[in-house]
């Protein structure tokens, strides 16, 4: 197993795309397919955003730390925060709208999160919050 | 991103967007989208062929563009979207409620 891929952000959105540049590097010098970037190319911003909109609540800044490891039968992207707990499967699962003005703004970060990946995982260690997303190879 | 605007025949708008549409690149166009999608235009499709890549920031965009459109009685849809960002669309159950083609010929029906 390659030693994995890391990037430090500090929670700005003018850091956002910076992620998106690290994990096409990354992913590039893993040899991860097209299809598998494309869902952590999502699910990380999906993640990283609500993380900066929401789960800081003071005027320090603070670290968010990400890590791309190749595994043997899966690629795994883990996102390392000291915010506020969050757990996004406890998050209720999204409605679909049935017309175009009933439809909610908003909401949808977490459910496409949850549909690109195979397997996820959230923990709470040392006040640090640990999301593990697992895409099969 | 970048935006651009083209009026068809029988008063279709045609708002062309490029580039990612995350984050960074909805903040770059989403006044000139609000505008060019705006009053007085009736008829408008967003031809999205030349986005690679949309996260539900995009969905935002597209969900208060075609609301719009839609409150003041005109027509609204999508043209060629890309697989991933279709991939995008049809998770938010957006295909359910906002038209789209796969390119512009199939789409200019669906605005008449």
């Amino acid at each position: 197993m390659a030693a994995p891929h890391r990037l430090n952000i500090s929670n700005l959105v003018t850091e956002i795309r910076r992620v998106h540049t690290w994990l096409e590097q990354a992913c590039k010098e893993m040899a991860v397919p097209e299809d598998i970037f494309f869902k952590f190319d999502l699910t990380s911003e999906e993640i990283v955003t609500n993380l900066i909109s929401y789960a800081f609540h003071d005027k320090v800044s603070h670290e968010i730390l990400l890590r791309l490891i190749d595994e043997t039968d899966s690629y795994t992207l883990v996102i390392e925060d000291d915010g506020t707990p969050f757990n996004p499967w406890e998050f209720p699962k999204h409605v679909e709208p049935e017309n175009l003005d009933e439809a909610k703004i908003g909401g949808l970060g977490i459910h496409l999160m949850r549909h690109h990946i195979d397997k996820g995982k959230y923990e709470q260690r040392d006040g640090k919050n640990i999301l593990t997303l697992t895409v099969m190879k | 991103m970048n935006i651009s605007e083209e009026l068809l025949a029988d008063g279709v708008t045609r708002v062309v967007l490029s580039g990612r549409m995350d984050i960074e690149g909805v903040s770059q166009i989403e006044a000139k989208f609000a505008e060019m999608s705006g009053p007085p235009r009736m008829k408008v499709i967003v031809d999205m062929s030349d986005v690679p890549y949309m996260s539900s920031v995009g969905i935002r965009a597209l969900l208060m563009t075609a609301k719009s459109v839609s409150k003041r009685g005109g027509k609204f849809a999508i043209a060629g979207p890309q697989a991933n960002v279709k991939s995008v669309l049809v998770t938010s159950g957006i295909d359910k409620i906002i038209k789209m083609g796969n390119d512009l010929a199939s789409t200019l029906p669906l605005v008449a």
